[in-house]
């Protein structure tokens, strides 16, 4: 039997049940690390099928990826030139290329695929960015699996750093500490997911949703651009909560996803504050790579021009990379240029007039909401669905 | 010492584009709008056009550049 998740109460309250041993552990003093790493196996199983395509797949990829990643690891300071570096990138790219055009190919290759590999993708391209960068200087096989791997964060993040990960694995954090930040915390933040993914999602799902008529008309449109923006917030979060929440009581402080992103100000205040991890990890490896060698290269020579090509090509990246589909590439272009607009309207006389303003607060809020809402209803396909 | 806080505040000023930055060497830059994620890229530019220190996007951590005295901490340990 595979579970999807936290997909479900009884889901979420097993893979709960088997972090008390990790709590047992650090209250004898002992530390939690290898309890964690033995717990990923059966974690893995669960999500993943024992006997099932999934697991084989996994298998073949986790192998082929760490071959590659130990191959540049021990080769990068012997071959001279980037050529090795974007082929070793290129190659571990092939993997999830593939499994994102596999919906173009007949049965049974469309069902080409498992859990996860977008976001265990992720942090292996880090891996090979940062030994790139010389910031790995040793790669222990155990941590590196149990990073790359890690099941709280499995199918859908928050994309955690190496170099923080590692720091939180080392560390035993004393009784009154752990109780407090990780087990009080960490519970605190599955309670919190419960209702977000429970309660709230599945309200507005069930409720408004489900229940919008087949034919779509404007109206329908536009009520569901609102309750799917809720709904896709309180469902991701509510996800976000169980896996920091996870997370917590193994001791990893996985980073978070969401600061109360509706009450942004502007888009480029949103990605600060939505998904924070993954634009976090567009932003350090996408666009300010983009930026700076570009620069560097005199590319462009106005600064202002190289960040909205910047911006223009990470969004435009980030929303092909959900799907090779029309209406993900019109939203990478609709985000792209919601933050070019954004970027041009702060520094704009018009904004320092305005932020002074009794009604800023209120008035660019609601207009954002309304820029991320649309956003989300182009996300959503609902448009292109008939 | 005084050099490398003269370099913190000319590199800051010139990725802000504003002298504002040498106002209050504890301001935090983000909560003041002054600094953004182009800036600290062209920190990075600034730096390696007067040092010669070539660093990568990841090399230079949000806290580096939070204030103007975490910065000044972040050059000595890359160029002091």
């Amino acid at each position: 039997m595979v579970f999807s998740q936290y997909g479900s109460i009884f889901s979420v309250i097993l893979f709960t049940v088997f972090l008390f041993p990790a709590v047992a552990l650090n209250l004898c003093g002992k530390r939690i690390k290898y309890y964690g790493m033995l717990l990923n196996i059966p974690m893995l199983i669960l999500l993943l099928g024992f006997h099932s395509i999934q697991m084989l797949q996994f298998v073949v990829f986790i192998v082929c990826e760490f071959i590659l990643i130990y191959g540049y690891f021990f080769l990068h300071n012997r071959i001279r030139g980037n050529g090795f570096y974007f082929f070793v990138l290129a190659a571990s790219m092939i993997p999830i290329i593939a499994i994102k055009l596999c919906v173009y190919t007949p049965y049974p290759f469309n069902m080409l695929g498992f859990v996860g590999v977008s976001y265990i993708s992720f942090r292996i391209w880090q891996l090979i960015i940062e030994i790139h960068d010389g910031h790995i200087e040793k790669l222990n096989f155990l941590d590196t699996f149990y990073f790359v791997t890690f099941f709280p964060t499995l199918s859908s993040g928050p994309i955690d750093r190496y170099h923080r990960f590692l720091a939180d694995l080392d560390k035993s954090p004393a009784k009154s500490e752990y109780l407090e930040d990780c087990l009080l915390n960490g519970l605190g933040r599955i309670v919190k997911g419960m209702v977000y993914k429970f309660g709230f999602a599945f309200i507005i799902n069930e409720y408004i949703m489900l229940r919008l008529p087949e034919e779509h008309t404007v109206w329908s449109t536009i009520i569901y651009m609102y309750a799917y923006t809720l709904y896709l917030f309180f469902d991701f979060a509510g996800y976000s909560h169980f896996a920091v929440g996870t997370s917590y009581i193994l001791g990893i402080k996985a980073p978070e996803n969401f600061d109360k992103p509706f009450l942004a100000h502007n888009m480029k205040e949103f990605w600060d504050r939505w998904h924070m991890s993954l634009s976090q990890w567009f932003g350090d490896y996408i666009y300010k790579r983009f930026v700076l060698n570009t620069l560097r290269k005199g590319i462009f020579k106005n600064r202002k021009t190289a960040s909205r090509c910047g911006n223009m090509v990470t969004m435009l990246v980030m929303g092909i990379w959900h799907g090779p589909y029309l209406y993900y590439i019109l939203y990478g272009l609709y985000e792209g240029a919601a933050l070019v607009v954004t970027d041009i309207y702060l520094k704009s006389k018009t904004f320092r007039t305005f932020k002074k303003k009794k009604y800023y607060d209120i008035l660019s809020r609601v207009v954002c909401f309304h820029v991320i809402a649309f956003g989300m209803l182009l996300f959503s396909g609902y448009m292109f669905s008939f | 010492m005084e050099n490398l806080q003269e370099l913190a505040l000319d590199i800051l000023e010139a990725a802000c584009e504003t002298d504002e930055v040498r106002e209050d060497p504890d301001l935090d830059l983000f909560e003041a709008g002054l600094i953004d994620s182009l800036a600290s890229v062209v920190v990075l530019l600034e730096l390696e056009k007067r040092t010669g220190v070539k660093l990568q996007p990841t090399d230079l951590e949000r806290e580096d550049i939070t204030t103007v005295n975490n910065f000044v901490k972040f050059l000595e340990k890359k160029v002091g």
